[in-house]
């Protein structure tokens, strides 16, 4: 058993070299880094200072947030990539708290898009990880990293943490600072926590909220659930939240009807915001350096440029309408928080362009965003926590959204989830895959 | 999105811009129609007399 930071960072990074080509989490290991800073915490300890909150936990950095001295490089071909002199806010607090950045993790390129095609699912390497911090969610999915860092703009943390079967957390926006971290949509970015549990997530939060803006009023615990939403994922999926949330409210959570604005409208806002957003932000590097990008990526940029000063206002004043609706709801009904299933379906095959929604095949990304654009757009904050399997043994998501800067809520919330059997099943099944890659690689 | 033959990219949502290949063109062309399927669902808001947020106001 590791015991000391030094041990569990060579531990670390052993695994992460030993997982490299079945999970292929990382796009770079800094062990020299990594073994220095855990040997320094260590000494601390041993000359009588007090451990920090994160003392000893391996961290995943995502390739997209930066690390002194370490490239940063986006997940590009090109474009962006710099060796950074200072780290980013986010990790500067992180390490200072004890925690080990052991590398950088794969993104998908420039955070656009929720594959990560670099990464494979641990619990089913034959399925992707999720985006775009995919790399992220893997490494603490595969038990190489405890914590881990992502972004999330329209869902890339919340949607490889419930592929992998982990926690993710996108705070509220502002919460976390975004120093250090590489744009992609101004209004809707923020950095996103992964851990294996919601405990240790929370932990991590603690560390990183800088504005946490003073406590959400607590309350009775009220959860507003989208029957709709529910209904429209996948069967596996709908079972899987109905049961979790049937769970919450045998153990005192009070669960009230509410319909959300339809996911379609949130996305058009995001869609327009997102891509008028990232074409102003890679303006520059699209023009000097188009093929510093991929395709897809470059395309999106283009498209994005083409976009009127008009489309853009249209896109914010909807975000008003949006905001307006939801805060509505929240007060109206007296929310905590609100449930949906984080996505419709569960991973799909590595290399498909498509995952059947609806009876029909779809673009993935298109299905993944369905119901993550909402918090995005509302700058509210929201939890995915494991609640269930599919009949092919992949994870399942239930989506907390909470009030502005009610995230210690939805870590209450979350740890209810998962002490249900559905939850469980995620963990045992999360475990017995990384135990079962570790035997076959190392 | 890389160069892998992954469609949309983030933005994609509910208004579907189909499953373009790694090819430009095509990935400029799908998300041109996204786009307009996105504007064209925002047109149906009742948007007059509606300021931008151009940020999420945050409420308690």
């Amino acid at each position: 058993v590791a015991v000391t930071a030094s041990e569990r960072a060579r531990e670390a990074l052993r695994l992460a070299e030993a997982l490299a080509e079945p999970v292929g989490a990382f796009a770079e290991l800094t062990p020299q880094l990594a073994v220095d800073a855990a040997e320094r915490a260590d000494d601390a300890v041993a000359d009588g200072s007090a451990p920090g909150p994160l003392h000893g936990l391996p961290l995943a950095v995502k390739d997209v947030i930066d690390v002194a001295g370490v490239p940063t490089r986006l997940g590009t071909p090109g474009a962006g990539h710099r060796v950074p002199g200072a780290s980013a806010r986010a990790v500067e607090l992180a390490t200072a708290a004890g925690a080990i950045a052991i590398g950088k993790a794969h993104t998908h390129e420039l955070a656009l898009g929720m594959v990560t095609p670099q990464t494979r699912n641990p619990i089913d390497t034959g399925r992707i990880a999720g985006g775009s911090s995919g790399g992220s969610a893997a490494a603490v999915a595969a038990g190489i990293a405890a914590i881990a860092l992502g972004t999330d703009t329209n869902g890339s943390t919340r949607c490889p943490a419930s592929l992998c079967g982990i926690v993710g957390l996108r705070p509220t926006r502002g919460a976390i600072s975004r120093r250090g971290v590489a744009p992609l949509a101004w209004t809707q970015d923020t950095v996103g926590l992964l851990a294996a549990d919601a405990q240790t997530c929370a932990r991590l939060y603690t560390v990183l909220a800088e504005d946490a803006g003073g406590r959400s009023r607590a309350g009775p615990r009220r959860v507003g659930v989208d029957r709709g939403a529910i209904a429209a994922a996948e069967p596996a999926v709908s079972r899987a939240c109905a049961e979790a949330l049937d769970g919450l409210a045998g153990t005192g959570v009070e669960l009230v009807d509410v319909a959300l604005p339809e996911p379609a409208l949130a996305g058009s806002v995001a869609a327009v915001v997102l891509c008028a957003e990232a074409a102003a932000a890679w303006r520059r590097e699209l023009a000097s350096q188009p093929e510093g990008f991929g395709p897809q990526v470059r395309a999106a940029l283009r498209a994005g440029a083409e976009l009127r000063a008009g489309d853009y206002l249209d896109a914010k004043r909807a975000r008003a309408l949006v905001c307006a609706r939801v805060r509505g709801d929240f007060d109206r009904l007296r929310l905590t928080a609100v449930a949906t299933p984080t996505l419709p379906a569960t991973a799909a095959r590595a290399g498909a362009a498509t995952i059947e929604s609806g009876r029909r095949e779809r673009p993935i990304d298109a299905v993944y965003s369905r119901f993550t654009a909402l918090a995005s757009v509302t700058g509210q904050p929201a939890v995915s926590v494991p609640c269930g399997l599919d009949g092919a043994g992949l994870a399942i998501g239930l989506q907390l959204i909470g009030r502005p800067h009610g995230e210690s809520a939805l870590f209450d919330l979350a740890a209810e989830v998962e002490r249900l059997p559905g939850s469980r099943a995620v963990a045992g099944a999360r475990a017995a895959a990384a135990d079962r890659l570790a035997a076959r690689w190392t | 999105v890389t160069d892998s033959p992954q469609p949309s990219g983030e933005p994609g949502a509910d208004p579907d811009p189909g499953a373009p290949g790694p090819d430009y063109e095509a990935a400029l062309a799908a998300y041109r129609t996204m786009l307009e399927r996105a504007l064209e669902r925002l047109s149906a808001e009742p948007l007059e007399g509606v300021e931008p947020a151009l940020e999420p106001e945050l409420w308690r």
